[in-house]
């Protein structure tokens, strides 16, 4: 079922109308539609027999912190009664072991079914021991990874005493069903969904013009950009050998940001209006992240909720765990700089191996994520040198345009880390690399191109992407300088709205005729 | 009645806000109709009027009161390879063809039921090739025929018509189903103030769809009973661009698709309608240019159409006693022309014929099973095409790729041809299917082929364009 | 010990991580990004050096650094804690 599409359009229909219905009659349990809508979505767009897992995922993250609630308690009491200060010490740090335990035993089955649906086969494969990365014909979830970080950050957060945990095992189920984030994300901490989840919501309290507006921007995104350029991008990186012109390889992956940008950004902004029709707000998950200034601006801009996910429960206790402060302290020694970044780099190192790991166990998905890493941690311990540059060529005459260079240089190095991303072949990713730069060849470009298959067709109607991504590059830098740009557009004069939403909706219609499969990129046939 | 301030100003507040409320509703709709009056505009001048399938659907609606007892359904393969009149005059049947372009197998489903119902015909064509098997979801034809056959409908038969396109299992779960309320995306005309003024033209002009078609099909010619055709001929110099795989790319057939016919199938079965499957003719390298994938997935549909008891027919694996096409009959790698349909449908008169006398057709045709007696059937040399090597010297080789039958003894010539038209022979007539280039040679390379013993300039060539 | 534990002195500890900065005003430091996880960091180091106390995982959240005042009243907390 795509989003955009008749039949989610009348799940909504339905799901909404039996929410504020039943939302009138029995306020109290106007949750359990949701619930009901969210499995009902589950077994449809997934496969019902996977459902088993993320049944076992919220179970686990049910049963653990309501234990370590009553481990609490009852280390507590045993405090309370303890009759000195030495069985005090005691009992507390024998109920902390036991805690500690309990959350380590509810991780790893979390974490390790994860990990064996995700990554058994294809390590199997990586070993040789494997025929395909799929011969162990594993079904992996809809949604799994994703639940599965929510579920977890739900486990450490009632671990660290947080929240008082859910007593309701349908509640809970219901938080991490929620059917908006189990295709993509995000992943939402339960401390912001939780309430708005489980509490009464008014049909009245919903911005209908908004979510609408924000459900059109996310499909103009997905299939005016993505869907257009995906068939184009699947041909120049399925062609890569030796003799690959720079010049295609640079094509292709700079169709591919487009293309991932929209498909991922798009998509997340259509699962989040869907959420606010029900009044649920989720997580935001970009925020115009081909504007960012450095790297790590970018990763506080892309997938937001991960990389938030990855700081909370990876970066912030490795950095602060004993052995990174004792290394913090040794490197000190060589000067207070390298003390403070020393361990904030090695944190870095981890959080993009696990990131690109997330992403899938290929090697080229680790090498993606340790370039991340790579370049993070190198501009964190030379920032005091690029600091004096930016002093010695004093940039700060010229602000503007010095973010602007900033903006275009994080972009091209993000570029490069696609490399690794798209090309599914660590080798294959090294060779684009070199002839990106040893053998640019703009001259081969088309004659390359039309040999991969990339129809004369397919270039021509780019035009209709170059419009889309203008749009969405005014519409976000709009944004950025702070514009409500949905309120402004929600403000037009409903005639000029008409017209405005006509042009997005064509543009829309037109390319999805586009990307059918037996088109042919045949934009007119007369049948 | 007297009234405190109190009451009226919370009456005023109570009053104030639906107000507000009304103002949004109000213009919720406006936005709307400027949506639907946007649409209806763009479909009017955008969508084709005068396309095949309209012409189809209205001239069945004028034949409502006409005899007819066979129905051609299927893709524009099935609608220019049978000639109703040719059949009718040999078989005294009273035939109508409602194949269309691009048909989808469950439109041909469609059509047949509705020729079942209207007319209880006794005999039903299914015409298809590999792609009406092996390509899925051409949402475009799916919106042209559904459109087209709710013109001449009434309004709740239409809105039920579309709604079930909208519903059914290709549309339902994709874009498709929400973009096809805006159908002028899926058949429009081509997108340049020219087109789009000569169409609303023919619109406004009281044409009815008929006449339209022909202004609008450049070359088409209607000759009555749903079928229509074109004059052209293939250029087999041009093979190469014309094969089915070198436009539509190969892929195994979808199960989906032979799900589609089986249904055909069963509906003629419970109705006791006779059904005949055929594969319609293409030039053999057509044939040839799916290689063994050709045999392995027709024999799938031929088994699936036999066990359903019907029948099935490949017009391409005929006896040449039975049927042999000239190299004229066909209007491209894919389709017959007038006279080439003509010819088909004299022949497939007698298989039709046979059918009725009780006989094996199956007798009258090479199997799938015997493939390479199909192959060493071919005696003529179908179309040449070339490939260009550049070796890492810079060396430039031209190798010819022939489709013939396994027994055609082929030898290659190669000249030089360069932008004046003055030719030059790089190798002179040998049973080497390739050859070098010398350096420098700009122009094309004109690749001919003959069977050796021939004396012939050539039987078939291709021209090679060379690097510059 | 407890004398150092200020408004001004914590403040000045912030001031050398990361200038620029209106301590002495702003109260979401972190959930308007002017502190990202590697200033977190550094403060987190320099509250160690400074006050001799470690702040744990679980107490790295926005809440406790989105202003001069929140910082002093963890690091406070966690001196009690400790001792």
């Amino acid at each position: 079922m795509d989003l955009l599409s008749l039949s989610f359009i009348l799940f909504l229909a339905v799901s909404l109308a039996a929410y504020y219905l039943v939302g009138r009659i029995a306020p109290r349990v106007q949750w359990v539609v949701l619930l009901a809508a969210s499995l009902a979505f589950y077994c449809l767009v997934g496969r019902w027999q996977t459902l088993a897992y993320m049944l076992a995922c919220a179970a686990v993250t049910w049963a653990a912190p309501l234990a370590l609630a009553r481990m609490d308690e009852r280390r507590r009491a045993e405090r309370a009664s303890a009759p000195d200060r030495a069985a005090r010490r005691a009992a507390g740090a024998a109920w902390g072991r036991r805690r500690r335990a309990v959350l380590a035993a509810a991780l790893a089955a979390c974490l390790g079914i994860l990990a064996y649906l995700k990554y058994w086969n294809v390590l199997l494969f990586e070993a040789g021991l494997a025929a395909s990365p799929t011969s162990l014909g594993l079904l992996l979830p809809l949604g799994v990874s994703f639940y599965t970080f929510q579920a977890v950050s739900y486990l450490v957060d009632a671990y660290n005493g947080r929240f008082e945990p859910q007593r309701n095992f349908a509640k809970h189920l219901l938080f991490v069903s929620w059917f908006p984030q189990v295709i993509q994300g995000p992943i939402n901490r339960y401390a912001d969904l939780g309430p708005q989840l489980l509490g009464y919501r008014g049909a009245r309290s919903v911005r209908w013009g908004r979510a609408a507006l924000r459900f059109g921007y996310g499909a103009l995104k997905k299939y005016a950009i993505a869907n257009m350029l995906a068939g184009t991008v699947d041909k120049v990186f399925s062609g890569v050998a030796p003799d690959v012109p720079g010049s295609a390889v640079a094509f292709g992956v700079l169709l591919y940001s487009a293309q991932q940008y929209g498909d991922f950004s798009g998509g997340i902004d259509m699962v989040r209006a869907a959420s606010a029709l029900f009044g649920v707000d989720m997580a935001e998950n970009f925020r115009r992240p081909y504007l960012s200034v450095s790297l790590a601006d970018f990763w506080r801009r892309w997938h937001v909720t991960l990389g938030a996910w990855m700081r909370d429960y990876v970066f912030f206790p490795f950095a602060v765990s004993r052995p990174m402060r004792a290394l913090g302290a040794a490197a000190s020694r060589l000067g207070p700089h390298l003390g403070r970044t020393l361990p904030a780099c090695a944190a870095n190192l981890l959080v993009f191996l696990l990131v690109g790991l997330w992403h899938g166990a290929e090697p080229h998905y680790v090498a993606w994520g340790l370039y991340n890493g790579v370049v993070i941690a190198l501009s964190d311990l030379l920032a005091p040198a690029f600091r004096r540059a930016r002093e010695a060529l004093r940039v700060g005459a010229w602000p503007r345009a010095h973010r602007a260079l900033c903006v275009v240089r994080t972009f091209l190095v993000v570029n490069i880390g696609w490399y690794f991303d798209r090309v599914y072949d660590l080798g294959d990713s090294l060779l684009c690399l070199r002839n990106t730069f040893a053998d640019f060849a703009p001259q081969r470009l088309a004659l390359w191109l039309s040999q991969a298959g990339v129809r004369d067709s397919d270039l021509k109607f780019m035009v209709l992407p170059a419009v889309a991504c203008l749009f969405v590059f005014v519409v976000s830098l709009l944004q950025e300088n702070g514009v409500d740009v949905a309120g402004r557009v929600l403000g037009w004069n409903c005639v000029v709205r008409g017209l405005f939403y006509s042009a997005v909706i064509g543009l829309i219609v037109v390319t999805c005729f586009l990307t059918q499969d037996a088109a042919g990129g045949f934009m007119y046939a007369n049948f | 009645m007297p009234t405190s301030k109190g009451e009226r100003t919370a009456h005023a507040a109570r009053g104030a806000v639906p107000r507000s409320r009304r103002r949004k509703v109000v213009e919720t709709f406006v936005v709307l109709a400027v949506i639907v009056a946007v649409n209806a505009l763009c479909s009017f001048a955008l969508e084709q009027y005068g396309s095949l399938s309209s012409v189809m659907w209205s001239e069945y609606r004028a034949a409502a009161g006409e005899r007819v007892d066979t129905v051609v359904v299927g893709s524009s393969t099935a609608q220019r390879a049978f000639d109703p009149q040719v059949l009718d005059a040999d078989l005294g049947t009273a035939t109508f063809s409602m194949a269309t372009p691009a048909q989808q197998l469950d439109d041909s489903y469609t059509a047949a039921r509705q020729a079942i119902e209207d007319h209880h015909v006794r005999r039903v064509i299914l015409g298809v090739d590999y792609e009406s098997l092996s390509l899925e979801n051409w949402a475009g034809s799916h919106v042209a025929f559904a459109r087209a056959k709710m013109q001449g409908e009434p309004l709740p038969q239409a809105v039920a018509d579309y709604w079930g396109l909208l519903v059914s299992p290709v549309f339902f779960g994709r874009a498709d189903s929400l973009c096809a309320l805006f159908p002028w995306g899926y058949n429009h005309v081509k997108l340049d103030p020219g087109s789009v003024a000569d169409n609303v033209r023919e619109r406004l002009s009281g044409d009815n769809t008929l006449e339209a078609a022909k202004v609008v099909n450049g070359g088409w010619t209607y000759y009555g009973r749903g079928y229509g055709n074109y004059d052209d001929v293939i250029d087999y110099a041009r093979a190469r661009e014309s094969t089915s795989v070198a436009l539509h790319g190969l892929s195994d057939f979808k199960e989906t698709c032979l799900d589609q016919v089986e249904a055909i199938v069963r509906l003629c079965r419970e109705n006791g309608v006779q059904l005949v499957v055929v594969v319609t003719p293409r030039p053999a390298f057509n044939v040839l240019a799916y290689g063994e994938r050709y045999p392995g997935q027709m024999a799938r549909l031929q088994q699936l159409v036999e066990d359903e008891g019907a029948t099935f027919v490949d017009a391409n694996l005929l006896h040449a006693e039975t049927y042999s096409p000239q190299d004229a009959d066909f209007g491209d790698g894919e389709h017959l022309n007038r006279d080439g349909a003509a010819r088909f449908s004299r022949a497939f008169a007698t298989v039709l014929q046979a059918l009725d006398a009780g006989q094996d057709v199956s007798s009258l045709s090479h199997s799938y099973g015997h493939w390479d007696q199909y192959l060493a059937s071919i005696r003529q040399i179908s179309a040449v095409a070339s490939r260009l090597d550049v070796g890492d010297g810079g060396d430039v080789t031209v190798t010819a790729q022939t489709y013939t039958g396994t027994d055609v003894q082929v030898e290659y010539r190669f000249l030089l041809v360069d932008k004046d038209g003055a030719t030059t022979l790089i190798q002179d007539w040998s049973g080497s299917d390739s050859c070098n280039v010398p350096r420098g040679s700009r122009g094309k390379v004109m690749v001919c082929a003959r069977q050796v013993g021939s004396t012939a300039d050539y039987e078939r060539y291709c021209m090679q364009g060379l690097p510059h | 010990m407890d004398d150092d534990l200020t408004l001004d002195h914590m403040i000045e500890l912030l001031e050398d991580v990361k200038g620029n900065v209106d301590y002495e005003n702003c109260t979401a430091l972190v959930d308007d990004r002017v502190l990202d996880s590697f200033d977190i960091l550094s403060i987190i180091s320099s509250i160690n050096d400074e006050f001799d106390v470690s702040v744990p995982a679980k107490d790295i959240v926005p809440d406790n650094f989105n202003s001069a005042q929140a910082m002093l009243d963890m690091v406070k907390r966690l001196v009690d804690e400790e001792g």
